[in-house]
């Protein structure tokens, strides 16, 4: 399994934001989406790839049905279409990057990559926050059950708002008190410190890494080219 | 960094507890918008709307990030985060540029009131939203310049086109920024509301 070094799947991932939304032609993009799956299957990522191979397909066949269609679905259904085809190789990557990369890799990554320690302390923030979330909400919608206040049709219609106070304003209660909590827990640790960070994640850029880099590039450069020569601009 | 701190008078520079406060909300704010898109999408004419949906709950959450950390920098660091969140989840680039340039106007705005005054963090709070719905809607009007360009290979018919344009096109993106903005203020004056009624009982803001 290929195991890239975390700076350089950063890299990358821009590099393919920048290639999907460059080249919308069905043919290219298809190119592009293939190399994609390629990559993303060396990573390891079968399940995530064979997914989104048969999304893909659903998708651009929609697509070419819509021809069959009256004038105006036609066109609000191809838009429609057309832009979820053209985020779908980036859909992939990203959750390929989500799977393969550890928190506290991308945390290393942003330190070694000198970025603002109030940006990389809230972004981590955010990442752990995230499972905490959503434990708070299953909770929160045990006790709304148990008042009657289960989300069900008849309580969408009768009593849509009493519903939305329900959950938002505990969440945000609580969410309030999470902060002080963990804020305290964090000082207490020394996250005000502005000493150089150590970490348990060594990050290093191999050959290999750079080989993968190198081969994107390369198709980047090889797919707008040929969109130069079909469409005669960029 | 000292000298800006000076001119904003009562707010100081940020502390690691205010890192931490501005990443739970941010939290909360990133699910409540991606709920709103998602609904929305369940039908493609309510789709275009989804931001404008989203500004609606999702105002309660950014007020209070402003009552909770009304200190400079504290906006622009939490349109920064969701942009790099939206752009990790493989929103695109576009929907990034958009939060971090809403942030950057939002952030002016509520300088000029020292973070505190409210219909200055409400407008900055709508141009937020404008520019996220912008973000998001823009490139779609820009696909459709490319069905231009492939009808010239592929004899698409010029009907087609003309309902393409009738549908998506500068006028469209117009309608759907002002709305948002529109939506932007409303969700600060619920987010009032239910201040009064909820948070200031229990001592959160």
């Amino acid at each position: 399994m290929l195991a890239i070094d975390t700076r350089i799947k950063l890299l990358l991932f821009i590099l393919i934001n920048f290639m999907v939304f460059g080249l919308k032609d069905f043919v290219l993009g298809s190119v592009c989406f293939f190399f994609i799956c390629v990559l993303s299957c060396l990573m390891g990522q079968k399940k995530i790839v064979f997914k989104y191979i048969i999304f893909y397909m659903v998708i651009a066949s929609i697509q070419q049905l819509c021809t069959f269609l009256p004038q105006a679905l036609e066109t609000i259904l191809s838009i429609f279409t057309l832009f979820i085809r053209v985020m779908i190789p980036v859909v992939l990557f990203a959750s390929t990057f989500i799977a393969t990369t550890k928190v506290s890799e991308l945390i290393a990554a942003m330190y070694s990559l000198k970025i603002p320690r109030s940006i990389t302390i809230t972004f981590s923030m955010v990442l752990r926050f995230f499972p905490t979330f959503s434990e708070e909400i299953h909770s929160i919608y045990d006790a709304m059950k148990l008042r009657g206040l289960a989300i069900s049709w008849k309580n969408v219609f009768t009593r849509p708002l009493l519903l939305l106070e329900a959950i938002a304003i505990p969440i945000v209660m609580r969410s309030a008190s999470i902060a002080e909590e963990l804020s305290a827990s964090a000082v207490t640790r020394g996250i005000d410190n502005p000493a150089q960070r150590t970490s348990f994640v060594r990050l290093r850029v191999q050959l290999l890494d750079l080989v993968v880099l190198f081969i994107f590039v390369a198709i980047f450069v090889a797919l707008f080219y040929c969109k130069y020569q079909i469409y005669g601009r960029i | 960094m000292n000298d800006t701190t000076k001119t904003v008078g009562t707010s100081d520079k940020m502390k690691a507890k205010d890192f931490i406060t501005l990443g739970i909300f941010t939290v909360l704010f990133f699910a409540v918008v991606m709920i709103c898109i998602f609904a929305s999408a369940a039908t493609v004419v309510t789709f275009a709307f989804g931001s404008a949906i989203a500004a609606l709950p999702g105002g309660i959450i950014y007020m209070l990030m402003r009552a909770k950390v009304p200190k400079a920098g504290s906006i622009l660091l939490s349109g920064i985060v969701i942009g790099l969140i939206e752009f990790l989840i493989g929103a695109g680039w576009a929907v990034a540029v958009g939060f971090i340039l809403g942030a950057i106007i939002a952030e002016l705005l509520a300088r000029i009131g020292n973070y505190k005054s409210f219909w200055l963090n409400t407008i900055g709070y709508s141009v937020y939203m404008m520019f996220f719905a912008l973000g998001t809607y823009l490139p779609m009007v820009i696909m459709t310049g490319y069905v231009d360009d492939m009808s010239t290979s592929n004899g698409v018919s010029a009907e087609y086109l003309t309902e393409l344009h009738s549908f998506m096109n500068g006028t469209m993106v117009a309608i759907i920024a002002i709305v948002t903005f529109v939506a932007g203020i409303l969700g600060a004056l619920i987010a009032k509301g239910v201040f009064k009624k909820h948070f200031q009982k229990a001592g959160i803001v």
